[in-house]
């Protein structure tokens, strides 16, 4: 969608509604954003005019079922909520099992953008039962779900966010045009340079053939930039041209190998995911599972953090990779707590001895994430072949 | 990855680390003719163009030849 010629002239005009309609007329500004998105994603994205319109009918679907719950959000928000949101997530696991089964009567439903529509709606839903939104524009909310830019792959902004940057766009100074320009620029050397140059010694240049433990390290240490130039490069297309049309979405990646533990890898690394995963997984099933195990704050917290995870790996794909995948990084988060060095200890210890802390830390953070996206790529008996 | 793109990283990386440290150590004789935001905003353009140098000789060079001239995927 970013290579058509067509997104970046829509991108310019949305510019310049943006800029020129006054604040008080945002359902002008919004329906545009709305009728843009929509051609935007029929057009170059090549989404199915059917899809479009099953994604309309979801976003329709949002804006009346949360009025029609508002009674019973009174007495259980998370009961309201899921009555809203259960007939959607019921269509996603549909197309996400036949997609794995490799049944092709509804695969249909595991649609390009379809897991992000899935997690934007649940945490909408979730924060107009909570109190968190109210009076929300039903144009702003249907721009919100359907806007073009961040539609397939993020970053994931809260409508909030959303609703605060239709509202005020930011001028277009020549900074602006500049920051927003080199943006997409670094975004497409990223996507386009990058990690093509390095795919082919990554895993996704690995052929079954031949290929040993330390191969597959390496070449999965490799993958790991190639992964960070994509994806990253994508969000940085992504960002650049919201904030080109107007739209201020937030960061999505902030240096995630130079983490020095996998907790804050998860902070630098899809950042916009993780958030919601905190706010919105792990934070409910931590006080549900308080509620019920009282005082054992431990065993709270590894449930809750294999709970997170495993929804993790099956939001990216309903497949056992990814499943064991979610698995590997839920471990990793649980031994990461009960290992984690004492902050009085780490005081103690000289700069310099800090700093080379933080570098061997940041490797061998680096080397395990690694090792995870083996099973992001390669299918589970290729893994178990090599490992035989 | 081919003999021409890896020379093409490296002379670009080499640039790249030369442009650099010469504008590190002159740094206080290029900042009496622009503010560092304005050398900022020069910076960023300049990297545009950089990179959208690059992505044209990519995007030329993958139609030339027809495996694409770093991993034909343009």
């Amino acid at each position: 969608m970013f290579g058509s010629s067509y997104f970046w002239i829509v991108i310019a005009a949305a510019a310049v509604v943006m800029r020129v309609v006054p604040a008080r007329m945002v359902r002008i500004r919004s329906l545009f954003l709305c009728f843009a998105s929509c051609g935007l994603l029929v057009g170059p994205l090549g989404l199915a005019p059917s899809l479009l319109a099953l994604v309309c009918a979801c976003v329709a679907w949002i804006v009346v079922g949360v009025r029609l719950t508002g009674a019973l959000a009174k007495r259980s928000t998370a009961l309201a909520s899921f009555a809203v949101f259960s007939p959607i997530l019921i269509l996603w696991v549909v197309g996400k099992a036949a997609v794995a089964a490799q049944s092709k009567t509804v695969s249909f439903l595991y649609f390009v953008g379809f897991s992000y529509l899935v997690v934007k709606a649940w945490t909408f839903v979730k924060d107009v039962h909570d109190g968190r939104i109210r009076g929300a524009d039903p144009t702003v909310v249907a721009a919100y779900f359907l806007f073009a830019p961040t539609y397939v792959s993020g970053p994931m902004h809260l409508f909030s966010e959303f609703d605060a940057a239709v509202r005020q766009p930011k001028r277009l100074t020549v900074s602006a045009l500049v920051d927003g320009t080199f943006r997409v620029a670094i975004g497409f050397a990223k996507t386009k340079l990058l990690g093509p140059l390095l795919a082919p010694a990554s895993l996704l240049g690995l052929h079954g053939a031949e290929v040993g433990p330390m191969k597959l390290v390496v070449a999965s240490m490799v993958y790991s930039v190639v992964l960070w130039a994509d994806f990253s490069g994508y969000s940085d297309i992504a960002i650049g041209s919201a904030r080109l049309a107007g739209v201020e979405t937030p960061e999505n990646f902030r240096w995630p190998y130079a983490a020095p533990n996998i907790r804050e890898f998860w902070q630098r690394w899809h950042i916009t995911f993780s958030r919601v995963l905190t706010s919105y997984v792990f934070v409910p099933v931590a006080r549900a599972l308080q509620g019920r195990l009282g005082a054992r704050p431990r065993l709270v917290a590894v449930l809750a953090y294999l709970v997170t995870f495993l929804f993790c790996g099956y939001w990216h794909g309903a497949t056992l990779n990814f499943v064991l995948w979610g698995l590997y990084h839920g471990v990793g988060m649980i031994g990461y707590d009960l290992l984690k060095a004492d902050p009085k200890k780490l005081k103690r210890l000289s700069p310099r001895h800090k700093r080379a802390r933080s570098l061997v830390m940041a490797f061998c953070t680096f080397v395990f994430v690694s090792i995870g996206w083996v099973l992001f790529v390669l299918p589970y008996r290729e893994i178990v072949e090599v490992l035989r | 990855m081919t003999t021409d793109a890896m020379g093409f990283v490296v002379a670009a990386g080499a640039t790249v680390v030369v442009l650099g440290a010469s504008a590190y150590r002159f740094r206080s004789w290029l900042g009496s003719f622009l503010s560092p935001d304005e050398w900022r905003i020069y910076l960023k353009i300049l990297a545009i163009v950089v990179c959208a140098v690059l992505l044209l000789v990519a995007d030329v060079a993958a139609d030339a030849s027809g495996e694409g001239f770093i991993y034909g995927n343009f």
